[in-house]
């Protein structure tokens, strides 16, 4: 019973101290306001305007005037602006100086090197590789290439199939985006809820301190109460305490902000509960490993902020492989998955990767326990 | 015994917290551990409540050790620490509910027991208040109902009256007499000299780590004092009142200052009638006269060549 009682105990003293709590519930809901109101417009869907191409064929052969005939097509011209340039030099100076977004390029040898059986290629300058309108001109220089070599099969087969190659291979979807991508208020309330999680680690910090390393510790721990109960007491009511919190945070953005959520609540929740865990483990550890209150809450109040950031908290961010050291990041990966419609299949081993860096995380903090005395 | 202790050493990396220190506790006794700040009493308070183990000796709590019956010894004893250990997010009523529920009490035992710790300690008027409400001495007398709650056979206090008011620490030390006339054994760490003299049947002094005396108030103050000093004050001095005492039986040496004479007297010489018979006779006009007696002060200072307060 000892053990219910620390719970229920953790739970209310948390509940009355009220300025910290209502300050850990309301600045995660005033930051998805002001950075859900603020930053709309990033969220917001574009179209897809045509992008600007210079080209310059050095070929006179048959497969290069395939290619500039390819260019011509409808599907093709919807989407790139393509204006001709009179040498390498001209395309390479548009590019540099942002006339164009790409420059493709067709050396003297091409048709040539194809007849010969030899390696030939269509080469794509740009200034910038990453940008989104470079990808749509490989794409583009890529069907026609995939076309080509679909028609020299088929003639090798002695096929009477005719491959139809006016597609652009990038096909412009008028898509009702409710529901599919989140918008900034959606994206918020989900990060903000990753968040609230993680701030929970200063419940285990605290606690911890107050009832193992201060005079309270002491005094508790010359009581009959055996240490194992007061350690999973104080846990179960923090993490208590803080799965509440974040449930509010949810139930408060669905409804006053109108953030979809999706239809799984019950992932949702088991999302919450886990994190949950792994951030009043990872506090509990920290408190437990400093021995000291104030370094443990130093030590938080840096963590924190920077597992948010680098999980695109508060902007979203494409920091690749360094994101998965965040939390916060697998969280709301799981979320967004659940909710729009992604690869749902991490899920479960993210979940029990984190839960078994809490166990891990628990069993540590135990074990620095001991040597308080 | 209550509690005996055998030869207990205590280190913390290269320092000798405790050291060799062997003692026993009556029950029924009120038991002072006296000492400067760092003499080593908390250590070895924590050390008898089983918060750290000692690395040498042995400790004996109702007979048994806290390896052997842990749990059940401390069911049996109150501990009131030096520093306010409640928790601040509840009331005082809830705080000593808090811990009764912890020595095992549920029901209307507890709300009894509750109840009792409060009145006690003369906070049940104010049982619905958070201790950050308190002053100081409320704030250590809750301390002290939250130890007493489940009526322990051993309480043990580790400086409860530090940074109270008098009215508060009066109120405490009549608490603890109380506590004991009902049945409780108190142990009573203290760098206050008076307040163990005030009430503690037995003593032990500690310096260092080290226990340096121990038995009553009256037997310490045997083992260091070998003279008694009178101090007269009289209207007019002259060198003829001086000269008239050091003639009397016991008095060794006569000082003159101003107006005032101290007479210095080899111990148990009971000479002051003598004194006074001298000084009327010499037509001395006496004004006030005092005694000083040996100290757990002057015992301390004895023992070590410092000052309780050094």
């Amino acid at each position: 019973m000892n053990i219910l009682y620390i719970a229920y105990y953790t739970i209310i003293t948390n509940v009355r101290d009220y300025r910290t709590f209502v300050k850990r519930l309301f600045m995660p809901l005033l930051i998805t306001l002001i950075l859900g109101t603020a930053l709309q417009g990033v969220f917001e869907p574009t179209k897809l305007e045509k992008t600007s191409v210079v080209y310059y064929n050095a070929d006179a052969g048959d497969v290069s005037r395939n290619f500039d005939e390819f260019l011509k097509l409808e599907a093709i011209t919807t989407l790139l602006n393509v204006k001709e340039v009179k040498s390498e030099e001209e395309g390479m100076t548009s590019v540099k100086d942002g006339d164009a977004s790409a420059f493709i390029y067709l050396n003297q040898d091409y048709s040539k090197a194809i007849m010969d059986k030899k390696k030939s290629a269509i080469s794509i300058y740009s200034n910038n590789v990453k940008n989104s309108r470079v990808t749509i001109v490989q794409n583009i220089v890529d069907s026609f290439i995939i076309g080509a070599n679909t028609t020299e099969a088929l003639a090798k087969l002695d096929s009477k199939m005719n491959y139809d190659a006016k597609s652009g291979g990038i096909e412009e979807v008028p898509v009702s985006v409710g529901g599919k991508t989140p918008g900034s208020m959606d994206y918020y309330a989900v990060t903000m809820l990753m968040l609230t999680l993680m701030a929970g680690a200063l419940y285990g910090s605290d606690e911890m301190s107050q009832d193992f390393t201060g005079a309270l510790g002491r005094r508790l721990r010359s009581s009959p109460m055996r240490p194992m109960q007061h350690f999973v007491g104080k846990i179960i009511g923090c993490v208590t305490l803080l799965f509440v919190q974040a449930m509010i945070v949810y139930f408060f953005t669905k409804v006053a902000f109108d953030a979809n959520w999706g239809a799984n609540p019950g992932m949702i929740m088991l999302v919450v509960l886990t994190l949950a865990v792994l951030s009043t483990a990872l506090g509990v550890m920290i408190s437990m490993l400093s021995k000291d209150q104030a370094r443990s809450t130093s030590i938080l109040n840096m963590l924190v902020p920077i597992m948010t950031f680098i999980g695109g908290g508060y902007v979203k961010l494409d920091l690749e492989q360094l994101m998965y050291l965040s939390p916060n990041y697998l969280g709301q990966t799981i979320i967004f998955n659940n909710i729009y419609g992604g690869t749902v299949g991490s899920a479960s081993c993210f979940i029990a990767l984190w839960t078994i860096i809490a166990v891990i995380f628990i069993i540590s903090g135990w074990g620095a326990r001991r040597k308080l005395a | 015994m209550i509690l005996e202790l055998n030869g207990i050493v205590k280190r913390y990396q290269n320092k000798t917290a405790v050291n060799q220190v062997s003692l026993t506790v009556k029950e029924g006794e009120i038991f002072g551990l006296l000492g400067p700040n760092g003499a080593g009493k908390t250590t070895l308070i924590s050390t008898i409540c089983g918060l750290s183990d000692p690395e040498e000796g042995e400790i004996l709590l109702f007979g048994k050790t806290m390896k052997s019956a842990g749990t059940e010894i401390k069911k049996q004893i109150g501990v009131v620490p030096q520093d306010i250990a409640v928790i601040q997010g509840l009331t005082a009523y809830e705080n000593v509910t808090f811990f009764g529920k912890l020595y095992g009490l549920k029901g209307k035992l507890l709300k009894e027991r509750v109840e009792e710790a409060l009145n006690f300690t003369g906070l049940w008027d104010r049982r619905k208040d958070k201790p950050g409400k308190y002053s100081g001495g409320m704030q250590r007398r809750l301390n002290i109902a939250c130890a007493i709650v489940h009526q322990p056979k051993l309480i043990i206090m580790d400086e409860p009256t530090v940074g109270v008011d008098p009215q508060s620490r009066n109120h405490i030390l009549e608490s603890i007499c109380e506590l004991n006339r009902r049945g409780s054994t108190i142990i009573y760490t203290s760098h206050y000299m008076e307040e163990i003299e005030e009430i503690c049947s037995s003593i032990a002094i500690m310096d260092e780590g080290r226990l340096i005396a121990c038995g009553t108030s009256e037997e310490l103050k045997e083992q260091i004092a070998n003279e008694e000093k009178t101090f007269i004050e009289v209207a007019t001095t002259s060198q003829m009142f001086a000269d008239s005492l050091k003639n009397v039986e016991g008095v060794t040496e006569c000082l003159v200052d101003e107006n005032r004479i101290t007479v210095v007297s080899t111990k148990g010489s009971n000479n002051l009638t003598r004194m006074i018979e001298r000084l009327t006779s010499a037509h001395a006009e006496i004004i006030t006269i005092g005694v000083e007696r040996p100290s757990l002060e002057s015992v301390f200072l004895t023992l070590t060549g410092r000052t309780l307060r050094d």
